[in-house]
This record gives C-alpha cells, sequence and structure tokens, in this order.
C-alpha cells in the first residue's frame, strides 16, 4: 500500500511555512523550527508523489 | 369451427394476442397532431410515408419537449381500446436523427435555463485535488481507460469508485441517475463525481441531453465534472455540471495536477525555504551587528566622560601643586626641615633652607629683625 497521507493538508502547511518565513517577523529558534518542519514535508510530499498508489473499486450494483 | 366473441370479450383477446406478439416494441416516425390534454394526458399521431398510427402517453414519461415534426422512436404495445379503437401506448420515447436531437435539445435548455439550471451562480468549487472520485462510466470503454490512464500519470494516492452504467441506449438514463444517486447518498460520499464516455453520433450521446440525467447532475450534492467526448455540440448534463471537460483524458488533467510540475514546485520551495532561512540569518546578525556598534558606542562615551573628569581633576591638582605657587616666584623656608609659617619662629643663628622652584640655598641667620604686620 502506498502513503496514507493528505497532500492537500502537507502542502497547505508547507505553504504556511514559506509565508511565516517570508513574513520576516518571527523568532530565530521558531524560524529554525518551522525551516527544519518546511524540509520533512518537502520530503514527505515528494516521497507520497512517487510512492502513493490509486486504488480503483468497482461498485458492484 | 368459427370462434364466436362478444365485443369486448374480442377486444380483450386482441389484447391478449398484442401482448404475446408485441410484448415491447420500438416504432421510428414522425410526430403530428401533437397535443397535450388536462395537462397530463398525450396524445399524437406517428406516420412516415406509408401509415399513420395513434399513439398514447403521458407527460410523465416525455423525456424531453415533443413538436410536430420530430422523428421518434417510441418504446411501448398496441392496444386496442374499447371505445377508441386501437392505440400505441408509449412508456419510452427518444429522439431519432440529428435534426430532431438538436431541436429537442434546443427546446430542452430553453426551458431549463428558464429554470436557473444553468446558472453560473449555481457552479461549486470542486476540491484540487480531490482524495476521493466516484466515476460513473462504462468500465468497458475507451473513455474509462483514457481517463485512468491518465489520471494515473498525473496523480497518486486518490481512491476512485467505479460505478459501471450504459452510456447510451434507452436504460442508459435511468442507469446514469441511480449512480448518481448512489453517491450522493453514501455516508461518506466522493469529493467528485466524474461522469464520462468518448465520442459517438447525437443518437449515441443523448442520455446526456436528456432532462433526466440533466437534472440529476444539477440535484448532485457532490460536485460534478461531466466530460463527453465529443466537441461540436455541449450536452445538457454538461452545461449543468459544475464544471465541464472535453474529452475523458482532460477530465482527468482537470481534476489533478501534474505530479511531475509539482515535484518541480516543490523543489523550488525547497530552495525557497533554504534562501529564507539564510536571509533571516542574515537579518538577525545584521541586529546583531547593530547591538554591539551600540554597546561599543555606549562604553566609548562613558570612557571619554570618565577621561575627561580625571583631566579636568588633573588641572584643577596641578594649578593647586606647591611647586605651580614657587614657579611663580614664591619660596619655601625650612629650619631642620621645619617649614617656618611665622617669623617668630626665627631666632639668630639658625640654619635657614630656603627652596626656590628649581633649586635651594642654605643661610644662617646673623641679624634678626623682626617685623609684625598687622
Amino acid at each position: 500500500m502506498g502513503v496514507k497521507k493528505d497532500y492537500s493538508d502537507m502542502q497547505n502547511e508547507l505553504n504556511e511555512i514559506v509565508n511565516d518565513l517570508q513574513s520576516g517577523n518571527i523568532d530565530v529558534d521558531d524560524a529554525m523550527k518551522k525551516y527544519d518542519r518546511g524540509q520533512e514535508l518537502v520530503k514527505e510530499i515528494s516521497e507520497y508523489l512517487k510512492n502513493a498508489e490509486n486504488k480503483i473499486t468497482k461498485i458492484n450494483k | 369451427m368459427m370462434v364466436e366473441f362478444s365485443v369486448g370479450e374480442f377486444v380483450d383477446s386482441i389484447n391478449q394476442t398484442f401482448d404475446i406478439a408485441y410484448p415491447v416494441i420500438a416504432v421510428v416516425g414522425e410526430v403530428t397532431n401533437f397535443k397535450i390534454s388536462k395537462g397530463s394526458w398525450v396524445y399524437f399521431d406517428l406516420k412516415d410515408d406509408e401509415a399513420s398510427i395513434r399513439c398514447f402517453t403521458t407527460v410523465y414519461k416525455l423525456s424531453f419537449p415533443i413538436e410536430d415534426g420530430m422523428v421518434i422512436k417510441a418504446v411501448g404495445k398496441p392496444k386496442l381500446h374499447n371505445q377508441y379503437g386501437l392505440s400505441f401506448t408509449i412508456q419510452l420515447i427518444e429522439p431519432v436523427g440529428e435534426g430532431t436531437i438538436k431541436k429537442a435539445t434546443e427546446l430542452l435548455e430553453k426551458q431549463l435555463t428558464k429554470e436557473g439550471l444553468f446558472d453560473l451562480a449555481r457552479k461549486r468549487a470542486i476540491p484540487y485535488p480531490p482524495k476521493t472520485i466516484g466515476l460513473i462510466t462504462s468500465s468497458e470503454s475507451a473513455a474509462y481507460a483514457d481517463f485512468t490512464k491518465i489520471i494515473n500519470e498525473r496523480w497518486n494516492g486518490l481512491d476512485i469508485s467505479l460505478y459501471n452504467v450504459l452510456v447510451q441506449g434507452e436504460k442508459a438514463p435511468d442507469d446514469i441517475c441511480g449512480a448518481i444517486k448512489y453517491f450522493n447518498e453514501l455516508a461518506n460520499p466522493p469529493e467528485v463525481i466524474v461522469i464520462t464516455r468518448g465520442g459517438g453520433s447525437a443518437e449515441d450521446l443523448w442520455a446526456f441531453s436528456t432532462e433526466k440525467v440533466t437534472r440529476a447532475v444539477a440535484a448532485s450534492r457532490i460536485p460534478t465534472i461531466v466530460a463527453i467526448g465529443h466537441e461540436v455540440d455541449i450536452s445538457l448534463a454538461e452545461k449543468a455540471a459544475d464544471r465541464r471537460a472535453s474529452t475523458p483524458s482532460n477530465a482527468a488533467e482537470i481534476i489533478v495536477p501534474d505530479k511531475k510540475q509539482v515535484l518541480v514546485n516543490i523543489a523550488q520551495i525547497n530552495l525557497q525555504l533554504s534562501s529564507l532561512i539564510g536571509n533571516l540569518f542574515t537579518y538577525y546578525s545584521k541586529e546583531l551587528d547593530q547591538i554591539k556598534e551600540m554597546l561599543d558606542k555606549i562604553i566609548i562615551l562613558k570612557i571619554n566622560t570618565t577621561y575627561e573628569a580625571i583631566q579636568t581633576q588633573s588641572v584643577l591638582l596641578d594649578a593647586l601643586s606647591p611647586k605651580k605657587i614657587l614657579e611663580k616666584g614664591y619660596s619655601i623656608i625650612k629650619i631642620n626641615n621645619v617649614l617656618v609659617r611665622n617669623a617668630k619662629q626665627l631666632k639668630n643663628g639658625n640654619e635657614l633652607n630656603l627652596q626656590f622652584f628649581n633649586s635651594s640655598a642654605g643661610f644662617t641667620i646673623d641679624k634678626l629683625n623682626i617685623k609684625e604686620e598687622k
């Protein structure tokens, strides 16, 4: 089975991190934490796009 | 032996024969003398060059507006009425030929437009990309193969439920409506419904312009995307959908992004993250430099102030130094290293030591003459 993560949630979180870092109104510790989380998300999204599988279920009616 | 009937028995017998001979048949012909009586009963004649038959149905069986001159396929059975004679009782009507289909579609479109079924304000946004898709198509069709091929190439992690339906013929509208209803009634419905089929003749595609399917698409609680593979005429279901796509492949392209492009974007975001954190650190270190510079200024100011105070004190101290006084021409008299402050300390024979600014001299008193000043 593929990765069971929600792409949209990950992408939204990543966009928020970029916005926060862009705003500049952030302290060093927070900036470092967000940067690390951003790197994690980049990795997770890339893995999702490479490994998650599509599932097709036929409905029997 | 000749069979003898009453009139009523004869009519019953004929109808029974019809039931056996023609359980359900389809008759194709042109509509004439079309009329609706009391808002419910529909009467018209169906004719061709050789013959004409009387037809009867109800308004509820009309799947599109009918006018004289239209060519239709009427599905039903013949019935001999015990007073009004023979008529064809219709269960289902389909338009036949491009001209009739076009006319029927136009009339239906006019009617449904009036009701606001195609209003842009009714269109809803489709989640992009959705996680779950309800796919309504024929599982044997090229449309299904095209849609799944493109969607698998473009995106991952999708949960697709395929509802296999007939996409043409008499039963197609009920099938398609049943599938829409099925997805809408699920406790966990898909985020989007995709209804698709490939191209075909006007008759093949008719199901997608029927009132039934058009209304079902418009009424779906789940956002819909309808993709019928033909470019010239757009079916009414496509017009009623929240989004229309030109082909099954195009539906897949609209519904999900291309993962190759998203991977490129993600790589760019990764670079942006590094550059942003770099900029922030440059900003932080500049701020630190500014604080250091300020501290340096404060400390230098403090040192300068202290230095100036010491300088002032030093000048004062210097001015008050006995040497400074000697420099002005004063001198100090000592006897045996004791400072002489008063003439009364002096006696003849005393050895005096006189200290000048930069020299000293010794004296002995031999004639003391003291004068007191008042």
